[in-house]
């Protein structure tokens, strides 16, 4: 492989990675912290990424579309907690039942909404250029610049604003939030709300690189849940480095032939769980 | 802790079965073997995957098959007085529920024919499965060419699509004859359906002169075509003829506008109204499409009744669904209309036999329909008059209305395009 | 060590051998006069897939999110050796059987260290690449996507006509129950149970709980192959579409539907969900709404139960289902 071809194939992993990071981030803090296996995650990404397409078609613009992901997920959010807030401390058989059927009829509303069709959505015109020489689209390295601006920008807010520090004192330990007085349903609700929120971001921004389509949410499932562990559970920067490595693993693998991809990383995932089951950042 | 008599058990066991299955059980008793039997009606099974990956499929052809059932009920149905009753079921576009549900439509719905599903393995499945069951089968989509070789295929299924190779090789005859591109650059897809439409290029190429100078696979479902597409800027072909389709057609087309592929060479794509919905508008410009079916056509470029076939069609689809036909709704039209033809020259719905079914198509001469005359060969496949056409995509300036996608400047069809009788272990 | 794990005396037992006489009598006789034939097997034939799961579940605690692997191993060897090698379809299914056990002493090695998300993970990723290995890069033959018919012709018997195919399909069914049953009332499946609990105390008491795990893995894959072989033996055809990983969700759902700690809770489980699905897909073509809703309001009003779970609490008693 020559090195344009390296460069190349590196930053579309790249790309890729951190949409998977974003997506799976959410879930691997309510997984972390409320040991509930959220699939309902899922939906957002759908979400994100049809309303990107509503507002191309309807409005023509895709930053609106992308604001508009943002919000109506973060709302999301918060109606999915309130959902889990029930689910807390049952068995795990209820809550994988439970959230699973309401991802079927959420993929079904979809479908009902806007149609079991492939849609097409464009890139914005400013970005849809193809860099010469790798031959990469501008747009993924906006992708690229977008999601990690956005990873800082959370950690900076987990580690120095107020309501972040509620929600990294909540991980860490909810009894303490309690001693001091801070009502823990903030904590909760903000991190449904905001792993939910950047969960739609990242379905917005990948849907201009393919085609958003019914089943999408459940098909993103078994990607989210590798980025999680292979990442280590509760770990933001964790999933972050989770997602690039497979990432990574999906592009290069994927450069020879795109049926190899999954394989790639799910034996990367699977290797990496022997190693250590733990996940690469995750604590024992 | 208790423990239970035998016959406690047994009770427990019946009762917790009963409860668990009680809507099948009332499903089951009322249209079950029991049920008073209606010759009254004709009974036509589809198995249509409206979940899973091909629902848009499923919604087209179904369209299709109830347009062909309204025009025979107009007239009082089959011999004129057995109106046709369709009845669908979800294949959830995997050949492990379609099987199962055909087997419902035969064994508790008690169809007298069957049509359906829109995965070609499952349609193979079910033409297999029909022998077993006693009542014909016709696919609804594509089947790889090898399904109607001789010692494949049951004598009473007949394709109403041409099939692959003929799409090959009527896209290569084009490029070679209408477009002067002889250097082909060929994009196969890693299946029957790629190689299908491969193999008929190739026959197309040497008949009429033209080489394959380039040949490149890709697989389905890929999701970045920039790779191949540098390669095919670098070979500078006459022509790129590509297999893509569905979703794969869309992200080729997007992908290649973007690299300016079209820049460079002529680029040829095999169709569909489906498909061409999702594609934007200035990745189809001046893109060399071929379609099995197109609903708006120059003067002059088909006969005059086949011109009113496709108008009243078009018009009865864009009332009942909003848009034009697909490829898919046309095939099924006709496939309903074919059958009931079939029923009508043998003269019985019932207790049919392979052979005498496929000599009763035979027999029948040739149907109008909206892709010109139809007429089957004896290997199942269909000679249409007009089987293709080859249109220029039009750019996002050029179009009138939502659906103006091409402008169709050729027909293409007759036996000539099909795949040879010898190919298919007949004479 | 082994012997202990089975105890013998089991067979004596004469109970097991009526009720599993009744039950294979009652899917021969009587559930076909309420389920259709063609749904029967069916369900018969995931049943035997979901009890190879629950055996890992119910028990062990073990949750697998891969299982179609396993499936995919016994129904793509009994179909590529019918096929290609033009054996006896019986011996097909021992073959398969085989495979089953060879994939489970294969990947078992890693897959049993731990539960929870690592034992879940480690089998989807098995699941995927067994998925895309049969999908495409052994598509020659598999058949791929589009899947391959297998003629069920050469053999003994004819299989391929639907009533022998019932029967037999029947039969490994009853099989399967009946090795259920007399594990379920070893001590193999208390130490299991046990092991759920708390697996030090169990490696202070002496065993190998390694070892115990790994068997357990073993026969769980060894039945799941056994399903796959019945399924392609039901339809006459196999395709790679069956065992798209996203399905595994389903195998979870039909034991967790049952009851997975139960003996009839897996094919109950089974028979619901696949019945559900094919009543109200008759009906209503939005089923995954209705179905995904009715899952719903099941799991709430029944609180996370199966069918065995709530039918035990119903009756007031712990009735052991397992064991009598």
């Amino acid at each position: 492989m020559d090195i344009l071809i390296l460069v190349r194939q590196t930053l579309y992993g790249f790309s890729i990675g951190v949409i998977l990071a974003l997506v799976s981030l959410g879930l691997s803090l309510t997984y972390g912290k409320m040991k509930i296996i959220n699939i309902v995650h899922m939906l957002f990404y759908a979400v994100g990424a049809y309303l990107v397409y509503t507002s191309s078609i309807m409005v023509g613009n895709f930053w609106y579309g992308l604001l508009l992901s943002a919000i109506v997920c973060f709302g999301l959010g918060i109606i999915n907690e309130q959902i889990l807030k029930y689910l807390y401390g049952k068995s795990i058989e209820y809550t994988l039942i439970v959230t699973y059927a309401i991802l079927l009829i959420g993929i079904d509303l979809i479908k009902f909404i806007w149609g079991v069709d492939f849609k097409a959505v464009r890139p914005p015109k400013e970005l849809s250029w193809f860099i010469p020489l790798i031959e990469i689209e501008f747009y993924r390295i906006f992708v690229i610049i977008i999601c990690i601006v956005l990873y800082l920008l959370t950690t900076l807010f987990m580690k120095h604003t107020m309501l972040g520090k509620v929600v990294t004192a909540f991980i860490d330990n909810d009894e303490h939030l309690q001693a001091i007085g801070i009502n823990p349903r903030i904590a909760t609700l903000l991190m449904y709300a905001l792993g939910s929120a950047l969960a739609g971001i990242g379905g917005a921004l990948h849907a201009p690189l393919y085609s958003p389509y019914p089943y999408m949410a459940s098909d993103i499932m078994m990607y989210a849940f590798a980025t999680v562990v292979c990442g280590g559970v509760g770990s933001i920067a964790g999933t972050l480095l989770g997602g690039i490595v497979l990432g990574m693993g999906y592009s290069y693998s994927g450069y020879f032939q795109p049926y190899l991809s999954p394989i790639v990383v799910f034996l990367a995932l699977f290797i990496i769980l022997i190693i250590k089951p733990e996940g690469i950042l995750g604590a024992k | 802790m208790v423990r239970l008599t035998l016959f406690q058990k047994v009770v427990i066991a019946v009762i917790i079965i009963a409860v668990v299955v009680i809507g099948t059980m009332a499903y089951y008793f009322y249209y079950g073997p029991g049920a008073p039997r209606m010759p009254s009606e004709f009974k036509l099974g589809a198995v249509l995957d409206y979940t899973g990956v091909f629902a848009a499929c499923a919604k087209a052809e179904e369209i299709g098959m109830k347009i062909a059932i309204e025009e025979i009920n107009a007239k009082g149905g089959l011999f004129g007085r057995i109106p046709i009753v369709l009845i669908t079921r979800d294949g959830e576009s995997k050949p492990e529920v379609q099987i199962r549900r055909f087997r419902e439509l035969v064994e508790v719905e008690k169809v007298h024919a069957a049509l359906g599903t829109c995965h070609a393995g499952g349609a193979y499945s079910l033409m297999k499965e029909s022998l077993t069951a006693g009542i014909p089968y016709w696919p609804s989509p594509v089947m790889a060419w090898e399904a109607f070789k001789k010692e494949e295929r049951a004598p009473w299924t007949f394709g109403v699509w041409t099939p692959t190779w003929s799409v090959g090789y009527a896209m290569c005859y084009w490029a070679v004859t209408k477009l002067n591109a002889k250097n082909v650059y060929f994009f196969a897809r890693t299946d029957a359906w790629g190689w299908g439409i491969r193999d008929g290029c190739k026959a197309a190429l040497e008949k009429y002169g033209g080489t394959m100078v380039g040949y490149d696979e890709f697989t389905l479902g890929t999701p970045d075509y920039t790779p191949y597409i540098t390669r095919m800027i670098a070979a500078k072909p006459d022509i790129i003829v590509s297999t893509t389709f569905g979703g794969d057609q869309v992200t080729f087309l997007k992908q290649a506008y973007e690299l300016g592929l079209h820049k460079v060479a002529k680029i040829m794509v095999f169709t569909s109204h489906l498909v061409m919905k999702g594609i934007p508008p200035e990745a189809l410009k001046d893109v060399y499409a071929v379609a099995a079916f197109y609903h708006d056509l120059p003067a002059g470029l088909v006969d005059d009744n086949t011109y009113k076939l496709i108008r009243n069609f078009t018009n009865k689809v864009k009332t009942m669904a909003g848009e034009p036909p697909d490829p898919y709704t046309v095939a099924n039209y006709v496939a309903v209309l074919a059958m009931s033809k079939a029923f009508e020259k043998l003269g019985k719905i019932e207790n049919i036999k392979p052979e005498e079914f496929e000599k009763a198509v035979m027999e029948l001469g040739s149907i109008p329909t909206p892709k010109g005359e139809l007429r089957f060969t004896k290997a199942g496949t269909p000679i249409y008059r007009y089987a293709f056409f080859l249109g220029i995509g039009k750019g996002p300036g050029e179009r009138t209305y939502e659906y103006d996608y091409l402008n169709i400047i050729d027909v293409f069809g007759g036996e000539e395009l099909l795949p040879p009788l010898k190919l298919l272990g007949y004479e | 060590m082994i012997a202990s794990l089975i105890q013998l005396r089991i067979f004596r037992n004469w109970n097991m051998w009526i009720d599993t006489f009744l039950l294979f009598v009652f899917f021969l006789f009587i559930a076909p006069l309420i389920i259709p034939r063609f749904l029967l097997i069916d369900i018969l034939s995931w049943s035997i897939v979901v009890y190879g799961f629950s055996l890992l579940y119910g028990f062990l605690g073990y949750l697998s999110f891969g299982h179609l692997a396993y499936f995919a191993v016994g129904a793509y060897t009994f179909a590529c050796t019918v096929r290609f090698l033009h054996i006896d379809p019986l011996l097909g299914i021992i073959i398969a059987l085989l495979a089953g056990v060879a994939t489970g002493a294969l990947f078992g090695l890693v897959t049993v260290r731990k539960g929870g998300a690592y034992f879940a993970l480690t089998n989807l990723s098995v699941s995927v690449v067994v998925y895309y290995i049969v999908l495409y890069f052994l598509k020659d033959y598999t058949g791929g996507f589009e899947g391959k018919f297998i003629d069920l012709r050469h053999g003994i018997i004819d299989l391929s006509s639907r009533e022998t195919a019932f029967l037999a399909v029947l039969i490994l069914f009853t099989l399967v129950f009946l090795f259920y049953k007399i594990l379920s009332k070893s001590t193999f499946v208390l130490l299991l149970q046990a092991i759920k609990e708390n697996e030090d105390r169990v490696k202070f008491l002496g065993y190998n709980t390694f070892l115990i795990k790994y068997i357990a893995f073993i026969v769980s894959t060894m039945f799941s192959a056994l399903g796959g072989a019945a399924l392609v033996l039901s339809h006459s055809y196999v395709s790679a579409t069956t065992y798209t990983p996203a399905f595994n969700g389903e195998i979870v759902i039909m034991s967790m539907l049952g009851g997975a700690s139960s003996i009839y809770g897996p094919i109950i489980g089974t028979a619901m969900y696949l019945g559900l699905k094919y009543v109200i897909g008759s009906y209503i073509i939005r089923w995954e709404l209705v179905i995904g809703t009715i899952l719903l309001v099941s799991m709430i009003l029944a609180k996370g139960l199966g069918i065995c779970g709530i039918f035990e609490k119903l009756l007031k008693t712990k009735i052991k289902l397992f064991g009598e």
